[in-house]
């Protein structure tokens, strides 16, 4: 009898930790309602859905492949670290100076680099990630600064190091704000050098981010009411409504895969219609969220 | 009062198993799956899960025009022959690794940015033996082009 009374307290135990778990993952997939012209796919349960938003450096090298010229006034500078203090303050400006660390690499400014390396470094140990996930790849980014093959392998395993530590140990909000910040500073970077150069490889670049937005929105989302949100969140919001109004088109893709190759393209023409008008509200809210993340 | 006792500790200890088998599932994407990006730069995102056999995992991301991109979905064994497909926002299906021998990496070129969708799907055993689960992970790499 005193088994049988352990044994069904096993499995309620294991249906009330089952269905916890549940209850925050599972969610039906409906139609995403960024683009009213999306089909509505097959109604089902899915288990758990993950957001990505571009790594820094592929924002970066986005960038680098229109063209525009490097801007160091662009930066935020390190002397504003002494400015954060709160654990959302420094995730978000981790994720900034990250991107800031990326932007210097990919331009060959080292010497920028090195001092933004210093400071994700210290960043690192505020935010109370351990050395072993954080410091030691640290070490190597410094040690191959130099080395374009092998720097950008490096500093991708520093996020996700930082990544990873922080999901397993529940940290999620804290992981979410470093990809936002490294995005906002990204956006940063494009809005400004547009508006100085006039370069539709640029406003094609900033058009395009209306996908991220919408996985950005969906990642945060959850943490709209938090203390950490609160100020900025607004501005997405208006973000999101203006990038509504920015409409890309495109051509059903044309798929070509190589089995020897392993490698599948997918061919499709965009057609994008932005307006100044759309780009100047995007570069002024990019500019309000940006402030608040680094003053 | 013993009972509330027994209790207490079976519920802490099944919590535990589910912390463990979270922090099992970062040591195995970084051990069995990363190395797989190779040469491709990882995006730095940990995607992954312990999922059971039936179930659908979905990661949304946008690949940037003129990119090459890496996908590596990693499941522990016990969970069978992952189904994964690239879908794009209208539901096109792109890419399915069932025509492929369920291959868990596969590599994409993209001429114009688009927002996909990554379907993971975990099959069902149907052998009437208790749930299997397991650690599911989806990592994503680009190439640095310049």
């Amino acid at each position: 009898m005193k088994h049988l009374k352990i044994l069904f307290l096993l499995v309620f135990s294991a249906f009330i930790v089952s269905s916890c778990n549940n209850k925050k993952e599972t969610q039906k997939k409906d139609v995403l309602s960024f683009d009213s012209e999306k089909e509505l796919d097959n109604e089902k349960t899915v288990k758990k859905v993950f957001f990505n938003l571009p790594s820094p450096i592929e924002i970066t090298q986005t960038i680098l492949a229109t063209k525009s010229a490097f801007n160091q006034e662009l930066l935020n500078p390190v002397s504003n670290l002494s400015n954060y203090s709160s654990s959302s303050d420094l995730a978000l400006n981790f994720g900034v100076y990250g991107a800031d660390l990326c932007y210097c690499r990919v331009y060959d400014q080292l010497q920028s680099a090195i001092a933004y390396l210093a400071v994700i470094r210290k960043l690192t140990t505020q935010l109370q990630i351990p050395e072993d996930a954080g410091a030691e790849t640290i070490n190597r980014i410094e040690e191959n600064i130099g080395n374009r093959d092998s720097i950008f392998q490096i500093i991708s395993e520093t996020y996700s190091e930082a990544d990873g530590y922080l999901k397993e140990n529940d940290r999620e909000l804290t992981a979410a704000l470093i990809l936002i910040g490294g995005w906002v500073e990204g956006m940063h970077f494009a809005v400004n050098l547009q508006s100085n150069q006039n370069n539709q490889a640029l406003i094609s670049s900033i058009a395009e981010q209306k996908y991220s937005l919408e996985n950005l929105i969906s990642l945060i989302e959850e943490y709209k009411d938090n203390g950490a949100f609160a100020e900025i969140y607004p501005f997405f919001e208006k973000l999101v409504l203006v990038y509504s109004n920015v409409t890309i088109t495109r051509d059903k893709s044309v798929i070509v895969t190589d089995q020897d190759t392993k490698i599948t393209s997918i061919e499709s023409e965009t057609n994008i219609q932005i307006t100044k008008e759309q780009l100047n509200e995007i570069k002024n809210l990019i500019g309000e969220i940006r402030t608040k993340i680094v003053s | 009062m013993k009972t509330v006792h027994t209790f207490i500790l079976l519920l802490g200890f099944l919590i535990g198993i589910n912390s463990i088998a979270s922090a099992q599932c970062k040591t195995f994407t970084k051990n069995d799956c990363k190395p797989r990006l190779e040469p491709y730069i990882y995006n730095g995102q940990l995607n992954s899960a312990v999922l059971n056999e039936g179930d659908i995992a979905e990661l949304m991301l946008t690949f940037y025009s003129n990119q090459d991109y890496r996908i590596v979905v990693c499941a522990a064994p016990e969970l069978g022959k992952i189904v994964f497909r690239l879908v794009d926002e209208k539901g096109q299906e792109l890419f399915t690794n069932k025509d492929h021998d369920f291959t868990e990496t596969w590599d994409f070129r993209t001429k114009s940015t688009q927002q996909l969708v990554v379907e993971v799907s975990v099959p069902e055993s149907n052998t009437g033996e208790l749930i299997k689960s397991g650690c599911v992970s989806i990592l994503v790499g680009f190439l640095d082009k310049q």
